[in-house]
């Protein structure tokens, strides 16, 4: 059978059939036109054909506005305002470097090669492990002792990556797979936002 | 005739902008992006016919866990596969959570009393994430376009062509024209989301998985199931 160009299917006409609105004469010689090699038909058909199922099959309503909050609420801002945050930060002062100052065999033995960092920000107090993982990469884990630590969010900068970690309830956190180099780390808290002074490897 | 729709080009990269601004600290940024993308964690969720309750804790969760793998991801077809994935997850353990708590507290041995044959539980989630990228593709499409085919689509059933003609105050007889046109618009935004790259380049991301084939995602959720097991990865 011959195939014309002008027979070849457009968009509106391949809509009209999969929703049944040509007519008889005009539907045979579509199905006429499908049944011969026409790839480019074929395809245009069978993508429409998917996208009007995938719509017509989702019926997912719409999301209700308390869900809507639920999702809204996990965001903590970590800059109320971008253009004068630098301003604002204050730097946390270090009052514990495991390094500077060796922990007691004991505790040596808990961390193992863990290097364990503390500071003091206004009104709260930051304890970090900083624990090399394999390849290159540090597990960050502490807590975050003070008022209302959920509402707290801790920004770790590493080789030009940025990590986001929010503490729990009892102010404990965690980031695995953090590059191993220069840390820089910023502790949003109700207070203020503390910049930590740069950890070195 | 009325004139033709206004064009509108579907940006791939509305999410990449959205995420940096969330990492910047901007709460309106994450309100839209949360609004993009909500409707797949529901429709996913929902599919597990949890308790209003355990709906909204799997929301946080997931939301939660977004926030922070934000810095991860910026693509929106790697943040539909990923949302899908994880809330597939968290509601299966959810799920699971509830099966057990009801079996123990009818009978003392607890989990023997689950039966084998408990229907199963959960969504193909492959379904969910090509109708979530319908409806970014749909979102990027002008007002007038995003009407029509929502109305000759999404509702059930859908308007007579007269009743559309009234509500959008066009010509019956160019409906046909125009929403071949807004299809066309459609398959353009759907064909750009395809193309996006995934998750930034070279890496992956810290915490749960991107993808999976169905069959393999049921297998997983069968296994889980019958082992009565909660699942452990949740982020």
């Amino acid at each position: 059978m011959k195939h014309t160009p002008s027979r070849h299917l457009d968009p509106r006409t391949s809509l009209d059939y999969l929703e049944g609105l040509l007519p008889g004469q005009r539907r045979r010689e579509v199905e006429e036109h499908l049944g011969g090699p026409c790839p480019g038909c074929h395809d245009l058909m069978r993508d429409l054909g998917l996208t009007v199922e995938r719509m017509r099959r989702d019926r997912t309503p719409e999301v209700p506005a308390w869900l809507h909050e639920r999702a809204l609420a996990v965001f903590r801002p970590t800059v109320s305002e971008p253009a004068v945050a630098g301003l604002m930060e204050t730097i946390a002062r270090l009052i514990f470097d495991s390094w500077a100052a060796p922990l007691p065999a004991a505790a040596r033995r808990a961390v193992g090669e863990a290097r364990r960092l503390g500071f003091e920000l206004d009104g709260y107090t930051i304890e970090i492990e900083i624990e090399p993982e394999s390849a290159g990469l540090l597990t960050l884990r502490g807590r975050l002792a003070g008022p209302d630590p959920m509402l707290c969010a801790i920004e770790v900068t590493a080789e030009a990556e940025r990590f986001i970690v929010l503490p729990d309830a009892h102010g404990a956190f965690l980031l695995e797979r953090v590059p191993a180099g220069v840390l820089n780390v910023v502790v949003s808290t109700p207070a203020g936002h503390f910049r930590l002074p740069t950890v070195a490897p | 005739m009325s004139p033709p729709p206004t064009p509108t080009t579907f940006d791939p990269a509305e999410d990449a902008r959205l995420v940096e601004r969330c990492l910047a600290g901007d709460a309106r940024a994450w309100d839209a992006l949360v609004r993009r993308h909500e409707r797949l964690v529901y429709g996913i969720a929902r599919s597990y016919s949890l308790p209003e309750e355990d709906l909204g804790d799997v929301f946080q969760d997931v939301f939660t866990a977004l926030v922070r793998g934000l810095p991860r991801l910026r693509d929106a077809r790697a943040l539909v596969r990923w949302l899908a994935s994880t809330t597939d997850r968290v509601a299966l353990a959810t799920a699971l959570r509830r099966r057990r708590e009801r079996a123990m507290s009818t009978d003392p041995e607890g989990l023997e009393a689950l039966p084998a044959d408990e229907p199963w539980i959960g969504t193909d989630l492959e379904v969910h994430e090509e109708q979530a990228l319908v409806r970014l593709a749909l979102g990027g499409l002008s007002e007038r376009c995003r009407v029509l085919l929502e109305a000759l689509y999404y509702e059930d059933p859908p308007p007579s062509y007269a009743e559309l003609s009234r509500r959008l105050g066009v010509p019956i007889g160019s409906l046909g024209p125009t929403r071949a046109r807004c299809f066309e618009r459609l398959r353009q935004g759907l064909a750009a989301l395809a193309g996006g790259g995934g998750i930034r380049s070279g890496e992956q991301p810290t915490f749960g998985t991107t993808g999976g084939t169905s069959r393999a995602r049921r297998a997983r959720k069968e296994q889980a199931a019958s082992a009565s097991e909660e699942t452990e990865d949740t982020p």
